[in-house]
């Protein structure tokens, strides 16, 4: 595959066992630059996302394009690509860590589902008394992601696809193959941490608005 | 006749507020949060600040490839360079087939989501 100004250019030699027949590998690689190329910055952003670093993001994305390439004649037509794209990255991810002996973090926030109403729920019994919100929109988007990227990583991966991604629960279950009720509860969790770190900073950085009575 | 939307105290509408944010729930249940947060100040307020975390995750989320990146996806792709060493472990499970064409999170039936339900009530 080239990338010849700008677009995928697909090469016959990456896949040349499975592909029988030139004109079909054409038509195939033209369909596979045709998904793949839209897809490219946002496949390098959740890369960044999951992997917290640059070199790592692109050896992550460019690992998910080779073998999604490699395994392009398994994938049905007229199913979502890109929840199959993301699924090959988010698979080899998952098997990098285990081939580094390195399971998913799984730091427990069993404690998030109480301190998250504790802390909203004065929160909003304040917000009843004090005409003050929190600004949370004048947080820039560089503190937003260090937060997530800062998410223990079983909750990060799905904020990641659902929140960044805009994925469904069914398409990150899929991807993760765990159950839907997992799916969510860990994104809820991985939601509330994100919620209580931000109301925290923007608290600190005076993002504070006063409103009317 | 359309079916009688369930009423919910506040207990209720605070393990479904994250489902309906992400646009699942039935058409009744939806309704119900709706009433109820047209009536209660507070649970209101929850659901905006839920939302306006999720607008800021999803806004944050955008990057561009890095220069370079894409001749060299390029070159790879093409098979004139090698794959990186051990970029492909051999464990890897081939991806499968495809996944089926996005649905909205409504489809989630009941007993999908009982488990994180439970766990949000806890």
């Amino acid at each position: 595959m080239r990338l010849t100004g700008g677009r995928l250019a697909v090469a016959s030699r990456a896949r040349a066992v499975e592909v029988p027949a030139s004109l079909s590998q054409q038509a195939q690689a033209a369909a596979f630059e045709a998904l793949v190329q839209p897809l490219l910055d946002r496949l390098y952003g959740a890369a960044m996302r999951l992997t917290g670093d640059p070199t790592r993001a692109e050896d992550l994305v460019q690992d998910a394009c080779l073998r999604a390439w490699r395994f392009f004649d398994k994938y049905e037509p007229g199913t979502n690509f890109k929840a199959w794209l993301f699924k090959v990255m988010t698979n080899l991810y998952l098997n990098q860590l285990r081939a580094e002996s390195r399971r998913p973090e799984t730091t427990d926030l069993e404690d998030i589902d109480q301190r998250y109403n504790e802390v909203v729920g004065d929160y909003v019994t304040a917000r009843s008394q004090h005409p003050e919100r929190l600004a949370l929109e004048r947080i820039e988007a560089k503190f937003v992601r260090a937060t997530i990227d800062a998410l223990p990583e079983m909750y990060r991966i799905p904020v990641v696809l659902c929140d960044m991604e805009g994925f469904t629960y069914r398409e990150i279950a899929d991807m993760l193959e765990v159950p839907i009720g997992t799916v969510m509860s860990r994104l809820f969790r991985g939601r509330k941490k994100l919620q209580l770190e931000l109301m925290d900073y923007a608290r600190s950085q005076g993002y504070v608005v006063k409103e009317q009575p | 006749m359309t079916p009688t939307a369930p009423m919910y105290d506040c207990s209720q509408v605070y393990v479904l507020l994250f489902e309906y944010l992400d646009s699942g729930l039935s058409p009744e249940r939806r309704a119900a949060i709706e009433a109820h947060l047209l009536a209660c100040a507070h649970c209101l307020e929850v659901a905006t600040l839920q939302r306006q975390v999720h607008e800021l995750a999803a806004a944050s989320g955008k990057s561009s490839l890095p220069a370079g990146m894409e001749e060299r996806l390029s070159r790879l792709l093409a098979g004139d360079d090698p794959a990186p060493a051990g970029s492909f472990p051999d464990a890897a499970a081939a991806p499968g087939t495809g996944t089926p064409i996005a649905e909205s999170n409504a489809a989630i039936t009941e007993e999908e989501a009982a488990e994180a339900r439970s766990q949000m009530a806890g």
